[in-house]
């Protein structure tokens, strides 16, 4: 154990999703809730899968950790506020906030549905403002933190995938940024963390499909040859989130392998 | 270059992580820049970089491991009134460190630019010199975060990049530049 994170209250969204040995791993909220905590950190998870998120969270705490479990819908802005209120009240104030929550999606353009745009623009997208407005409002207090959202490479470059996906994680990129001019005053910063392809619970047929054209391209596509693991992600975010990047605002930390780089 | 290389192959064995930091500031409106300003600032920001690039790459290909990190340069990304020549070097080290990115890949070697934003070091000393003095002001002024960002920050960054915690990051640059870009 570190200190890079000591004395620091972090709340990572959506990172209660997988256990430690889960089939596919931990995603990129709990690989960083398990760095944060190794870092020092006081961290609570939040998710809306309440079963593996409180057993995470234990699994946190057997290890040693200062761990705690909130149950959180990201795209409701009464439970963020009941969130941002208990953790003034616990913990006095919030200095890191990953808005990790999010969904994918692999829709081809003219199969996609309203709904279907609606709910990842909800969970990826608005999950993020209300979070950032939310956390924002209570860092204000202290004019101290640091806001990491975590968004895509496709929020910087088109594909084959999702439409509505790419919108959500470009609207992360330049919400970051805007929020990042909008906070400074604040000493808040606002960054985004743009993942590449990475074998997470959120992609499990990287794994369970890995001999499928797709998965081979994309492998072999990435000039480092692989897909990023979770904890790469989650070392980027520690980065973000300490105090070493105190002057790191409204830009992209791209994780992806060389990917965008081509 | 190669000297060097040479000598930290037969003293040290191998060379793992190479930061690209030799440059100067020239400063000058395009109207104003004569060829041997542009020599000169593309010599040393640009073409020596790509020597380091090339060499340090030759040592570092036989260990298939390695990480160059190249000091670029808000101005390799946005377009300034007082430089020229220098935006033009730093623009090349951007692109010279994605295309080498790409190309050292199958050794595993990683290459990444910083990219500081205006920054209280040596090589811009009348920052604080005349700290209020009219254009040290306004630069200041222009600063989300509202402070010349100090060279330690960039040495965290640098930290970053040559560690293993950024296996997987190559081809792109870290903003280390207080949201200056941002708006």
């Amino acid at each position: 154990m570190t200190n890079r994170l000591e004395g620091k209250v972090a709340l990572i969204t959506g990172s209660g999703g997988a256990l430690f040995d889960s089939e596919f791993g931990l995603g990129f909220g709990g690989s960083s809730a398990f760095r944060f905590c190794q870092e020092g950190a006081t961290v609570i998870v939040s998710d809306i899968n309440d079963d593996t998120g409180q057993q995470f969270t234990e699994e946190l705490r057997e290890k040693g950790f200062n761990a705690h479990y909130k149950h959180l819908d990201t795209t409701n802005e009464t439970e963020w506020k009941k969130t941002i209120d208990w953790i003034e009240k616990d913990f006095g104030k919030l200095d890191i906030l990953v808005n990790n929550a999010g969904i994918a999606g692999r829709n081809d353009l003219f199969e996609t549905t309203e709904p279907d745009w609606d709910k990842v623009n909800d969970i990826n997208s608005k999950g993020c403002f209300l979070g950032t407005k939310l956390g924002g409002i209570l860092m204000r207090k202290n004019n101290f933190g640091s806001i990491i959202n975590i968004a895509s490479m496709f929020g910087i470059i088109g594909s084959k995938a999702s439409l509505p996906y790419h919108a959500s994680k470009g609207a992360v990129i330049s919400m970051s940024k805007a929020a990042a001019i909008q906070l400074a005053p604040y000493k808040i910063r606002v960054n985004s963390v743009c993942p590449g392809f990475a074998a997470t619970p959120l992609n499990p047929f990287f794994r369970t499909e890995s001999e499928s054209s797709i998965v081979v391209g994309r492998k072999e596509e990435t000039p480092l040859k692989g897909f990023v693991p979770a904890d790469q992600i989650a070392w980027g975010i520690v980065y973000l989130a300490s105090d070493e990047s105190e002057w790191v605002t409204g830009t992209e930390l791209v994780i992806d392998g060389g990917y965008t780089a081509q | 270059m190669e000297k060097t290389i040479d000598w930290i192959e037969k003293d040290f064995g191998k060379l793992d992580i190479l930061v690209n930091n030799a440059g100067i500031a020239i400063r000058g409106h395009v109207l104003d820049t004569n060829e041997s300003d542009w020599d000169k600032v593309n010599d040393i920001n640009s073409k020596g970089y790509f020597l380091g690039t090339k060499f340090a790459g030759k040592l570092m290909q036989k260990n298939n491991f390695g990480s160059i990190i190249n000091i670029a340069s808000i101005y390799a990304i946005v377009g300034g009134t007082l430089s020229f020549g220098y935006a033009a070097s730093k623009g090349a080290v951007r692109l010279m460190s994605k295309a080498a990115a790409i190309q050292l890949a199958p050794y595993k070697i990683r290459v990444n630019t910083i990219c500081p934003g205006f920054a209280a070091t040596p090589i811009n000393k009348h920052y604080r010199l005349t700290p209020n003095a009219p254009e040290v002001v306004s630069i200041r002024e222009s600063i989300p975060l509202k402070g010349f960002i100090p060279a330690d920050q960039i040495a965290w960054g640098v930290v970053y990049l040559a560690s293993d915690e950024s296996e997987w990051v190559t081809g792109t640059d870290l903003l280390i530049d207080a949201g200056w870009i941002a708006q």
